[in-house]
């Protein structure tokens, strides 16, 4: 692997590490979109600038996950005006202590994994559990709907990570059909967000366990 | 030990150019923020003014008040002998030295706090404390960091890990040292109460960390604990830009880049400064933390990269 991909893959894990501590949502979209665009960047580093597979892989990324999705969600963000997650179930300093424990169980996790991909090196896979770990993270600990909607993209980032290491073999058509399912699902998230907040003049989700029908 | 005399050549940089320093950061942070500034050579000015005066001791401090500028630049002075300086060998070498490197300034910082518990004001009590916390969150990173070279170069001499650094070892392992500088770095402003962590420059006592616990110190002891935190600026700095620098070449070119390479720290610092407000205490150990982490980091990386 070249240096500069295991670079590239530095700054994924880093940027995992800034996801988990964020409590202003710009940042925390602006951070997905730079880590999905180094992803893009990834996918050719990885399999080479000749090669017209990588380049309709990167390319779709690109512009759905560092540019369409991230203008949808800040559009949220501007239409509910929450522009900070204010109480999440556990503290920053406690998101970036568990996050780090993440990024050491990924390493542990990927130099335990019997993977004929290893041509792509250690350091990928371990990048990829560690994103996924951190967009677990995201989903079980933050409170408001749009966070855990960017938990579940950082997620879907890790997944994709990983998809990268065996890129040959995954086709074309599977790649383009995970791209167009999480964009959709960001779109309808982005309503239901909406949604939720015109009902409900906020967008904590720990609020919707109370939702009842009336008792007849 | 056979080490020549002239070794002892590697101390004296630290000894005539630490107060540089802090003009140097000074003199940045006028210059982004627009004004003149005072001249590159005012820390001297400051330490010259301040020998010739006389200390006023209060009637409630001991022999612990008197005594800790001394330990405490003392200290200091001892742990810069185990520094190289460009292409000059420390004079103070042997395995394990890196341990007594770190214990020699929490040393002149235990001298500090107690001096400053000495004098029984309320004030210094709270600095000393705040101190003593935030040294304790900056110890397991600045440790990382040391442990991170220390693999590198398979040795626990600072010496060895700071002025051996191999071109060619470390062009294949861009990421850890990348990871292992920016903790340091972050480590140097919290160790040196810089902005983002203190505030060398505020006179609010209830905002200071440092400041406010050398409030009672006059004279010369003032001077003695002025020369003490450039010199410990200096030093970190030395561990900053040796880490970074390669080794070989002429030895005057060494020499040059580790000067320039000083400069280019303290200019660092006096961006960091200007650009930045101070943080809340509570997000201090955050910081800290965070240092942590991207030491710890640098090392998982190198050793995963001795992993098939």
């Amino acid at each position: 692997m070249s240096g500069w991909a295991s670079t590239v893959l530095v700054a994924v894990i880093l940027l995992d590490l800034l996801l988990s501590v964020t409590s202003r949502l710009s940042v925390l979209i602006r951070g997905f979109a730079v880590q999905a665009a180094g992803i893009a960047l990834l996918a050719l580093l990885l399999d080479g600038f000749d090669s017209p597979h990588a380049w309709i892989v990167a390319g779709g990324t690109l512009v759905l996950k560092a540019v369409a999705i991230p203008y949808f969600l800040n559009r949220a963000v501007i239409r509910t005006n929450a522009r900070r997650e204010l109480e999440p179930l556990v503290s920053y300093g406690t998101s970036l202590l568990l996050a780090a424990l993440g990024v050491l169980l990924a390493f542990a996790l990927a130099s335990r994994l019997p993977m004929e991909a290893r041509r792509a090196g250690l350091l990928i896979a371990a990048a990829a559990f560690a994103t996924m770990v951190t967009g677990l993270l995201l989903l079980v600990t933050r409170t408001k709907a749009l966070t855990e909607v960017v938990g579940y993209l950082v997620l879907e980032n890790g997944i994709f990570l990983f998809g990268l290491t065996l890129l040959r073999r995954m086709p074309l058509l599977v790649e383009m059909g995970i791209l167009l399912d999480v964009f959709v699902g960001v779109f309808v998230m982005g309503i239901v967000v909406y949604n939720i907040h015109r009902t409900f003049d906020h967008i904590d989700v720990s609020a919707l366990t109370t939702l009842k029908e009336d008792e007849p | 030990m056979t080490a020549p005399w002239w070794n002892v050549l590697a101390v004296l940089p630290s000894l005539l150019l630490s107060p540089l320093l802090l003009g140097v950061i000074g003199k940045t942070k006028a210059l982004v923020a627009g004004r003149k500034g005072a001249p590159l050579l005012q820390p001297y000015l400051d330490l010259l003014r301040l020998l010739g005066k006389g200390a006023v001791y209060s009637r409630t401090a001991t022999w612990v008040f008197r005594a800790a500028p001394a330990v405490s630049l003392a200290a200091i002075l001892l742990a810069g002998f185990m520094l190289p300086a460009g292409p000059l060998v420390p004079p103070l070498a042997f395995p394990g030295d890196l341990v007594l490197f770190a214990y020699l300034l929490a040393l002149s910082r235990f001298a500090v706090i107690a001096g400053a518990m000495d004098t029984g004001s309320a004030f210094e009590g709270m600095g000393a404390s705040r101190e003593a916390a935030f040294s304790a969150f900056a110890e397991p990173a600045f440790f990382l960091v040391l442990g991170v070279l220390a693999w590198e170069e398979k040795s626990l001499s600072l010496g060895v890990i700071l002025g051996g650094a191999d071109v060619v070892s470390w062009s294949a392992q861009i990421p850890p040292l990348a990871l292992a500088s920016a903790a340091l770095f972050l480590i140097l402003l919290a160790e040196n109460s810089r902005i983002p962590v203190d505030d060398p420059t505020t006179h609010l006592e209830l905002t200071m960390i440092h400041e406010v616990m050398v409030l009672d110190h006059s004279g010369p002891d003032l001077a003695f604990i002025l020369y003490g935190s450039a010199l410990k600026l200096w030093l970190f700095g030395a561990v900053l830009v040796s880490m970074l620098l390669p080794a070989g070449g002429p030895a005057w070119a060494s020499m040059a880049l580790f000067l320039g390479g000083m400069a280019g720290v303290a200019v660092l610092v006096g961006l960091v400064e200007s650009a930045m407000a101070r943080l809340r205490l509570v997000r201090v150990p955050q910081l800290l933390g965070l240092a942590a982490v991207l030491a710890g980091l640098a090392a998982l990386l190198l050793m995963a990269g001795g992993l098939p």
